[in-house]
């Protein structure tokens, strides 16, 4: 059984690896193919970009160079995927609560840095949308965050924190169940009550 | 030192809710024991509330907006049964409570984006917690095959339980179970019997009841019959010497005064 799935699972993860890399490769290639056959004509014209640097001179005298024209599609494909920039935010996260760890965690300066962090923690949510996985860990933090932004915080939790965004950081490609659910063992290990929304209703049991 | 055997009730609150509740449950077990539950208790708890859950996180992932989300739960009185409906709406109703409080502005798309993403790693954390919280005993003999809930292709939860079986005596331990303490069961049928204005729960239980104990030893029975027994077999899986911590005082201070159980209740 397990076999099985393995051998379900390579073919599912190298096409997820090169749909995940940047820039263009025959995969890729081959959806643009297919795209530019199927939709010729519903789709509107194509946007094309002129790029250009304006130079200015000492004495104030500017100078325009035309780099280059690219279309839409060429640009589409450096386009960052949202995991990418969810990533790349929570490596910037990660600096800030490593920051905050290395202060003293009964500190004024701790508990400001702390502020800062669960403010970025909350503005995560323009990530919402991007991959299940990402949602799950939003929200997962986000619980964190409800339990913590109205009294000090306490530093495992900070060091929680570091643990999930350097935990994130570790995937270049999607990020795996496996790693959520370490993720919130480590909020859970720290303190954290996972199930903290379920607060109000009664009891069904 | 006595252990603490946790009932359904007891197990859900335990592992799904906020930690306030579990303080209540931890503060009803006997200090210093150790912590039980039976397999029967988590097939109940599969079947029946992790069920529940797992049909509204798959709606979820069905639904373009929470909007439509709120309708599902909400006008569900002739689609559902009630318990599940109640459950759903419970669950719903503590994430609006939970986002309202947040204070964050989500957009429409976003805020499905979050019910979804907190439900979905709910209920895999909940089941984590689930098969670990208790040491596991199986003296009714319930199926040990339950599988974990998994997402597929989809992200839609499937946990396959094999309630199909249920009913037919090979299936499962029950029927040797029923045979072997069949005096204990026919007197707690009497003692359900002569409740004052017993409630339709224990009603159904008392039914199903004397419908398993008439039947002979080895025949086909209804599924359903030994779900509507599922107090009175739990409180008798119980050890003798372990206290049944349970929320549900009602349907469980008669079925532990006919067995000799020694009952914790909680508010």
């Amino acid at each position: 059984m397990q076999m099985t799935s393995q051998l379900r699972a390579s073919p599912r993860n190298e096409i997820e690896r090169l749909l995940d890399a940047p820039g263009g490769n025959p995969l890729k290639d081959l959806f643009y193919t297919d795209a530019d056959a199927q939709l010729p004509q519903i789709r509107s014209r194509e946007s094309s970009y002129e790029h250009f640097v304006v130079e200015t001179q000492p004495g104030g005298q500017q100078e325009i160079h035309r780099l280059g024209e690219h279309a839409e599609a060429y640009l589409a494909r450096y386009a960052a995927r949202p995991t990418f920039r969810f990533r790349w935010r929570c490596k910037r996260l990660l600096e800030q609560a490593e920051q905050a760890m290395a202060l003293n965690g009964e500190s004024v300066e701790f508990e400001d840095r702390a502020i800062v962090l669960w403010a970025e923690v909350a503005a995560l949510s323009e990530y919402l949308g991007g991959a299940p996985e990402v949602d799950e860990l939003i929200a997962a933090l986000h619980a964190a965050y409800a339990q913590h932004v109205k009294r000090l915080t306490p530093k495992p939790v900070v060091e929680a924190l570091a643990a999930v965004f350097r935990l994130v950081d570790q995937y270049t490609t999607r990020l795996p169940t496996k790693a959520v659910d370490e993720a919130l063992d480590a909020l859970e290990q720290a303190g954290v009550d996972l199930n903290y929304p379920m607060a109000f209703a009664k009891s069904d049991a | 030192m006595p252990d603490a055997f946790l009932e359904s009730s007891a197990l859900i609150e335990l592992v799904f809710r906020h930690r306030e509740v579990q303080r209540k449950v931890e503060s009803a077990c006997p200090a210093g024991g150790r912590r039980l539950t039976s397999r029967y208790v988590l097939f109940e708890i599969a079947r029946g509330y992790l069920l529940s859950l797992l049909v509204l996180h798959n709606k979820a992932r069905a639904v373009k907006s929470l909007r439509e989300l709120h309708e599902y739960t909400h006008s569900g009185q002739r689609l559902f049964q009630r318990h599940r409906r109640e459950t759903m709406l419970a669950a719903y109703e503590d994430y609006l409570a939970h986002l309202q409080a947040l204070g964050i502005s989500l957009t429409e798309e976003q805020r499905l984006s979050h019910f979804r993403g907190w439900f979905s790693q709910h209920l895999r954390h909940g089941w984590r917690r689930l098969t670990g919280a208790a040491k596991t005993i199986n003296p009714a003999g319930c199926r040990e095959d339950i599988p974990a809930p998994v997402q597929n292709a989809n992200g839609l939860y499937e946990q396959p339980l094999p309630t199909q079986e249920c009913g037919f005596p090979k299936a499962c331990g029950l029927d040797g179970y029923l045979s072997a303490h069949r005096a204990d069961f026919e007197a707690a049928a009497r003692a359900l019997a002569a409740l004052d204005d017993p409630d339709a729960e224990t009603k159904r239980r008392l039914s199903a009841l004397q419908s398993l104990l008439a039947r002979k030893a080895g025949a086909d029975f209804a599924g359903e019959h030994c779900w509507s027994c599922g107090d009175a077999i739990i409180c008798h899986e119980a050890p003798i010497d372990a206290a049944i911590v349970s929320k549900n005082r009602k349907h469980f201070e008669p079925l532990c005064a006919v067995f000799g159980r020694t009952l914790r209740a909680y508010v």
